[in-house]
């Protein structure tokens, strides 16, 4: 062979090795980020009684020691800003490949049904693209990314987020309030440009929420879904939203013990204080709405 | 499509593939199609203006060539006419309604001009002026107008350096697209050094700075003095590492099909003067417009003395900051480099005298300190949002001193400039200022931009271990975030 190409050979090989190695321990070490509730869900160690899922309107409106107070069972809330449906599918999937404890698992719903959206936060995933449900989901919501951090060496070292290196060492102090994160009172967001809109509602991401509740259900969880309150002004500008409460309430057909609670007309509704934006709760809401969740979780446990 | 995007990561090795595959005589054709397919991954149908512009420039070659007197000269004109019209309409139109208008409101006169929703096309002022140079070095007889259209097509759309120059000369790449090109592994291996070398500077450098840049640059009146300045020295870097990767990418690339083109970065931060900086920066630029605007002015009005050497400068350092954007602070940015270069001009010998007194060590060192300091604070106006912006933070640089050097306040300057997070803000400074120590190290040890020559001689391990270190970096310290070039815009 010639040795230039012999050379150019040994040196690419040399090259892809050392990125496998260099992405094996880099992913090595991001599983173990034992303060991030992604990795401790996948690496099997959150067993609360009650698991929540869902986005923005999860993280920001259910808080788990509430939940607790109320009902008397442990609680995690695995919300994350800007996380739909297709994202946190293969997250309940996994959950409910090793969960022992869990009583009932709660999904926020969003009045977004649709498809086309974005990973959020992927560099919390990365390491864990090998997981056939989570590289499915993710794969299905941005293929081409997903395609090449799975398959081409180094890939994903391009795509992680700029203080990754950090991420990776530096240990965030104990999330103390269970997944829990609600926006404070003062500022508002609200939005009077707004102009009136009709959210998707996606027949294949509904299929996913009936796969996903029934495989739930089959396990003897109940399913719970919220549609938290929704400020009245904000409900107006969902033109379509009696329809996208009434998606997920047909979910409660789907199989056994799965229930719909409907807040977006709750008292709440109707006072801004309460809010943050048309659609998310202030801390002061979502500490009312969670009070009030809570019993309805515990009337709901105790069936 | 960016160098430093995936989609290229593809293209290149199979374009360069086929290159080789092909007989010589469809080499061309399929530069040619290649270089459409880079262009048209930016904006597809701005393909059109450049179609429209080499048809215009081609046939006007030939009529340059062959007429003569006054004919040649209008001919000349018209090609000069056309491109300078496309470019004035896509990249200035905005700039100048935008000005009229405000002419209108200021002195209260009726009237309005329209502004277009258009944007420039990518590389626009690049393949303009590559244009303009073929048919003047033609007027001039110093090239003969090139027959075939797909050659002189290939000659304005080559991929690399489509977008963002070298702007190249008629003289070094006509003959080379015409000679036929055997696969050469020094090329090869030497061309995809200059790429790794290019490569590094602008993702692992310039978009890490950047990171930095942005958080002061956009929200300067959050700042006064250290970070101020902090932020002009690193954009001067960022800058210099964005254009000169990119050159070398382009270089690189070219140079491994067998292709050469002009050098155009040569260590600008070691000049020991505005005028040498000039010689040393985007130096396809600095030659277009001294062979172009600056002698010639210099030569029409040489009766005028030092006058014709202070308007042809000021002139030319006028549409220098003008070609680089459409807005007051390019041309001011201009302006004051040209003012410089003048100051320079006038007082060379009594500064010569100067530091004939100092010891040559320390004379060398604070002529290049100074001259640096001077080009980055001449970059701020390149860089901030506007004037007003601009002049913010060039009368803040000694400000607030006191405040960031006290512990609360450096941790409150690096925590913003990390964008609300002292990981961030302490990760990248130290990252950023670790890049440049190893910059300015490796280039004193590098022939042209070949960094090939740093570990040249040494064992296979270490000049292995140097370009697995470079192309590890890349991949993992690179800001992959799918930064344009800066010098797109342009």
């Amino acid at each position: 062979m010639n040795k230039n190409i012999r050379n150019a050979l040994v040196f690419a090989v040399i090259l892809v090795a050392t990125l496998y190695a260099v992405q094996y321990a880099v992913d090595a070490l991001y599983k173990r980020r034992a303060t991030d509730k992604y990795a401790k869900l996948l690496n099997h160690q959150l067993d609360p009684e009650i698991m929540i899922f869902g986005s923005s309107n999860a993280i920001k409106h259910f808080s788990p020691a509430i939940i607790k107070n109320v009902t008397g069972s442990s609680a995690y809330n695995m919300g994350y800003d800007g996380m739909f449906f297709m994202q946190y599918y293969p997250l309940m999937q996994e959950h409910l490949k090793y969960e022992k404890n869990c009583k009932m698992v709660v999904i926020a719903c969003n009045p977004y049904l649709g498809k086309d959206w974005i990973v959020m936060v992927p560099h919390f995933f990365y390491a864990w693209l090998n997981n056939p449900d989570i590289y499915r989901s993710f794969h299905e919501i941005d293929p081409a990314r997903m395609f090449k951090a799975r398959y081409i060496p180094g890939y994903k070292l391009t795509l992680l987020a700029k203080p990754f290196y950090w991420g990776m060492v530096y240990r965030k102090p104990e999330d103390t309030a269970n997944g829990y994160e609600p926006v404070l009172e003062h500022g508002n967001e609200f939005n009077d440009f707004i102009k009136p809109f009709r959210e998707p509602i996606d027949p294949y991401v509904y299929s996913l929420h009936k796969s996903i509740v029934s495989a739930i259900s089959a396990k003897g969880i109940k399913v719970v879904l919220v549609m938290s309150p929704i400020l009245d002004k904000g409900r107006e500008l969902i033109l379509n939203a009696d329809s996208v409460i009434a998606t997920y309430r047909s979910l409660e057909d789907t199989a056994k013990n799965i229930y719909f609670l409907d807040y977006s007309k709750d008292s709440l509704s109707t006072d801004k204080k309460y809010f943050r934006n048309y659609t998310h709760l202030n801390k002061r809401g979502a500490e009312i709405f969670s009070t009030t969740l809570s019993a309805d979780l515990l009337r709901i446990k105790n069936k | 499509m960016l160098f430093n995007s995936f989609e290229f990561l593809l293209f290149f090795p199979v374009v360069t593939l086929i290159y080789f595959l092909l007989p010589h005589k469809f080499r061309w054709f399929h530069l040619l199609a290649a270089s459409c397919l880079f262009y048209m991954f930016f904006v597809p149908i701005y393909i059109l203006i450049l179609i429209f512009t080499i048809v215009i420039d081609y046939i006007a070659g030939i009529a340059i060539e062959n007429s003569s007197g006054a004919r040649k000269k209008w001919f000349l004109i018209l090609s000069l006419a056309a491109n300078i019209g496309v470019l004035g309409f896509f990249k200035y139109y905005n700039f100048f309604a935008l000005n009229i208008n405000g002419f209108f409101h200021v002195t209260n006169i009726k009237g309005h001009v329209n502004l277009l929703d258009i944007i420039l096309p990518i590389g626009l002022s690049f393949h303009t002026f590559q244009a303009m140079s073929y048919n003047i070095e033609i007027y001039r007889g110093n090239q003969k107008a090139e027959r075939h259209f797909g050659i002189y097509s290939l000659y304005v759309m080559f991929y690399p350096q489509l977008v963002a120059g070298p702007i190249e000369r008629p003289q070094n790449m006509l003959h080379q697209f015409h000679e036929r090109k055997y696969f050469n592994w020094t090329d090869v291996r030497e061309g995809l050094k200059i790429m790794l070398w290019g490569l590094f500077k602008k993702v692992v450098i310039s978009d890490r700075l950047a990171l930095i840049d942005n958080n002061i640059f956009d929200k300067p009146h959050q700042y006064t003095g250290i970070p101020l300045l902090l932020g002009a020295v690193f954009f001067a870097f960022q800058l210099y590492c964005d254009f000169s990767g990119y050159s070398d990418i382009a270089l690189g690339s070219a140079r491994v099909m067998g292709y050469d083109l002009m050098l155009n970065f040569n260590r600008p931060f070691v000049s020991k003067s505005i005028s040498e900086v000039w010689r040393r920066w985007h130096i396809s630029l600095s030659t277009w417009l001294n062979d172009y605007l600056f002698t010639p002015t210099v030569t029409s009005l040489r009766n005028w003395g030092s006058g014709a050497i202070v308007i042809g400068l000021m002139l030319t350092f006028f549409v220098s900051g003008f070609w680089h954007g459409a807005g007051w602070k390019f041309i001011v940015w201009g302006l004051i480099l040209g003012v410089a270069i003048i100051y320079e001009f006038f007082t060379r010998k009594w500064r010569k005298k100067l530091f004939k007194k100092l010891p040559k060590w320390l004379g060398d060192s604070l002529s290049v300190l100074l001259t640096f300091c001077f080009f980055a604070f001449s970059c701020v106006f390149c860089r901030a949002h506007d004037i007003k912006d601009s002049i913010y933070i060039v009368t803040h640089f000694f400000t607030g001193w006191g405040q960031t050097l006290s512990y609360t306040g450096f941790k409150a300057m690096v925590t913003a400039i990390g964008g609300n997070d002292l990981i961030f803000g302490a990760f990248n400074l130290g990252i950023g200022v670790l890049l440049i120590i190893i910059l300015e190290l490796l280039q004193s040890r590098m022939q042209g931009n070949n960094p090939g020559t740093v570990v040249a001689g040494k064992p296979l391990v270490v000049r292995w271990g140097f370009y697995l270190a470079m192309a590890v970096s890349v991949v993992l310290l690179g800001a992959f975030n799918q930064q344009e070039f800066f010098y797109f815009q342009f």
